[in-house]
């Protein structure tokens, strides 16, 4: 079995989850802090994704970033050598949605192709309200508009979790081939 | 009038006049169109030829990089040689602080060798440092800076520049810890965090981390970056062979580093090289590895080792036995009778170990001028009643030992003149028995340090 290692990059604002989501499945041997301090924590999880017809044992590096109402040149820096990036959006915040183009556009410089995978988390505090229908709905256009994926998760419950680890895990395999 | 042009309004005519039958037409036609576009049509194959060779060029990427290679490096010497001062301009801030570099490195190295040398002049340990470069293949004064400097290579890290990935990782304690992965991804963000935070636009890098005893030294080529844990300070040209290696895995792998897809396996043919690091492979990381020379020496020493300690427990041996062999007790002559002259000696009976009771004369005393007789003696069991002969103590301290021999424990010691009553000697004639010391006690004296005086009866 092929084994491989990728860096995939975590976006989004303050508060969105990223970490959360992170925190939930991946393992973990530096602290917190590091994201206050040097803006960045780096994780690992390892998946088995199918490549045509094989298995690929895929080490994802997950770099977690420090969110902020932009992303700063420090931020693009830590953008380079990535091989896929997951925007996270709080549903709770549809205002941290509409930021995500400016993260994709940093992100595009780095890598005008990165494969991209749209996380709306927070998905246990939506009701089933007209509101948060349509919510869901304009975050669905956000991701078709971005070609992204789109997963819907509770980094609290584990919903949709590791299934979105697994998508971008899928895409930038297929990206590769 | 209107004209109406058709395919078969121009052929009705030929026909009539005898032209080929309408089977033979796209014959004709295609005839037609041989004569007429023939020529473009093979050019148009040409075309398509070329075409197809240019694509099969632009996806080996390698073969059309050999290709322009040649005309991009003329244009290249060209440009620089018409702009030479723009591109020493463009150039400078990149050169400049790696020559820059590479002095301050240097002087640093030539420091360390001149104390290093120092110390290995003053240091006490000369001879004992010469025996361990010639055990060690190395120069004394290699080692002496060896020593001078204590260096130790911890863990050396093979990492993507841009990614963080790890290519490969060495390490004296076995295989890579699966931890080595975060370790990489975290050194290169906080690389990034300082070329971000303190580079200012300068083309500087992070090129070490110190903490505690241990510091992360950093060498960078384009794609890839060699970072080594090292404990101490490291020898000269470390530092170099540090960048020769990240050079080295740059020019082996840049096709795999250019566009790298994270499949670390093909960096495997690094572990070699990673393990000889460390000033030509004098420190390597781990066990060091000894040469044939080395061996051969090591396997002679150890014979020479082996030998010694036999020899040593050999004489050990010999000295326990020879400490615990009984001493042959003295043969004693127990005085009887102060007789003069020592030939009227009369041999009676004897106690001692000797099978034959001999009367002997004391020899004469050399310690003094005078080469006097001492009394002859009469062997007996016990002391006889009659007035015993006495000596004296000549102008020494002598010592009083607890039995005849110098093995035995000194008692006391006895002044110049002072005298005693003869119990009995030697049968060598080297010791004489005195009576009685400070303690009532009897002691022997060496014969040598006594001359006879007159005795005293005894009741």
């Amino acid at each position: 079995m092929l084994t491989l290692s990728k860096k995939v990059c975590l976006l989004g604002d303050f508060a969105v989850g990223k970490t959360s989501l992170v925190r939930r499945f991946v393992y973990d041997l530096f602290d917190d802090k590091y994201l206050s301090t040097i803006g960045v924590k780096v994780s690992r999880k390892i998946i088995t994704v199918a490549r045509e017809q094989d298995l690929v044992e895929l080490t994802l590096m997950l770099w977690d970033l420090a969110g902020g109402e932009e992303l700063t040149h420090m931020g693009t820096s830590y953008l380079r050598g990535a091989s896929g990036i997951i925007l996270v959006g709080d549903l709770t915040r549809p205002a941290t949605f509409d930021v995500l183009p400016r993260y994709v556009a940093a992100a595009k410089q780095v890598g005008p192709r990165l494969p991209l995978l749209l996380v709306a988390n927070k998905i246990d505090l939506l009701g089933d309200s007209e509101g948060d229908r349509a919510l869901v709905q304009q975050v669905q256009a956000l991701a078709e508009t971005l070609c992204a994926p789109l997963y819907l998760t509770s980094a609290l419950r584990g919903d949709e979790v590791e299934e979105a680890f697994r998508g971008l895990g899928r895409l930038v395999v297929e990206h590769d081939a | 009038m209107s004209v109406q042009y058709s395919s078969s309004e121009p052929d009705e005519p030929l026909a009539a006049a005898g032209s080929p039958s309408p089977a033979a037409q796209p014959q004709d036609l295609e005839e037609l169109r041989r004569i007429l576009l023939g020529e473009e049509q093979g050019r148009l194959a040409e075309l398509g030829v070329t075409v197809d060779d240019l694509q099969r060029l632009l996806a080996d990427k390698n073969a059309l990089a050999a290709i322009i290679a040649p005309s991009l490096e003329a244009a290249l010497r060209d440009e620089i040689q018409q702009r030479r001062d723009e591109m020493i301009e463009v150039l400078y801030p990149i050169i400049g602080q790696t020559v820059l570099r590479a002095v301050r490195e240097a002087i640093q190295d030539l420091a360390r060798g001149v104390d290093a040398r120092v110390r290995m002049s003053l240091a006490p340990s000369a001879l004992l440092r010469r025996l361990r470069a010639r055990a060690s293949g190395v120069s004394g004064a290699e080692l002496a800076l060896r020593d001078a400097l204590p260096f130790e290579i911890a863990e050396v890290f093979v990492i993507h520049r841009a990614s963080g990935l790890l290519l490969r990782h060495v390490t004296p304690n076995g295989p890579a810890a699966g931890d080595r992965d975060l370790v990489s991804g975290m050194l290169t963000a906080v690389r990034d965090f300082a070329a971000d935070a303190f580079g200012r636009g300068q083309h500087s890098e992070l090129d070490a981390i110190h903490y505690g005893q241990q510091r992360i030294l950093i060498e960078a080529a384009e794609h890839v970056y060699v970072a080594a844990v090292v404990e101490g300070i490291e020898p000269a040209g470390f530092r170099a062979e540090l960048r020769d290696l990240a050079i080295t895995v740059e020019i082996r792998y840049r096709h795999l580093l250019r566009q790298y897809h994270g499949d670390a396996a093909p960096f495997a043919g690094l572990d070699a090289a990673l393990a000889g690091l460390g000033s030509g492979g004098r420190y390597r990381i781990g066990v060091i590895p000894f040469t044939g020379r080395q061996k051969r020496f090591m396997a002679g020493a150890g014979v020479l080792v082996i030998a010694c300690l036999l020899a040593l427990c050999l004489g050990g041996w010999w000295l326990v036995q020879a400490v615990n062999r009984p001493q042959p007790t003295p043969l004693v002559i127990y005085v009887t009778a102060a007789a003069a002259p020592p030939s009227a000696a009369t041999p009676t009976a004897t106690a001692a170990p000797s099978a034959t009771p001999t009367a002997t004369a004391l020899p004469a005393a050399t310690a003094t001028a005078t080469a006097t007789a001492l009394p002859a003696v009469t062997v007996a069991a016990a002391p006889s009643p009659t007035p015993v002969a006495r000596v004296a103590v000549v102008d020494v301290r002598a010592n009083v030992r607890a039995g005849p021999g110098l093995q035995f424990p000194i008692k006391t010691v006895a002044a110049p003149g002072d005298s005693f009553d003869l119990v009995a000697q030697t049968r060598d004639q080297a010791w004489v028995q005195v009576c009685c010391l400070f303690d009532g006690s009897s002691g022997w004296i060496a014969a040598a340090y006594l001359l006879p005086v007159e005795a005293t009866p005894t009741p």
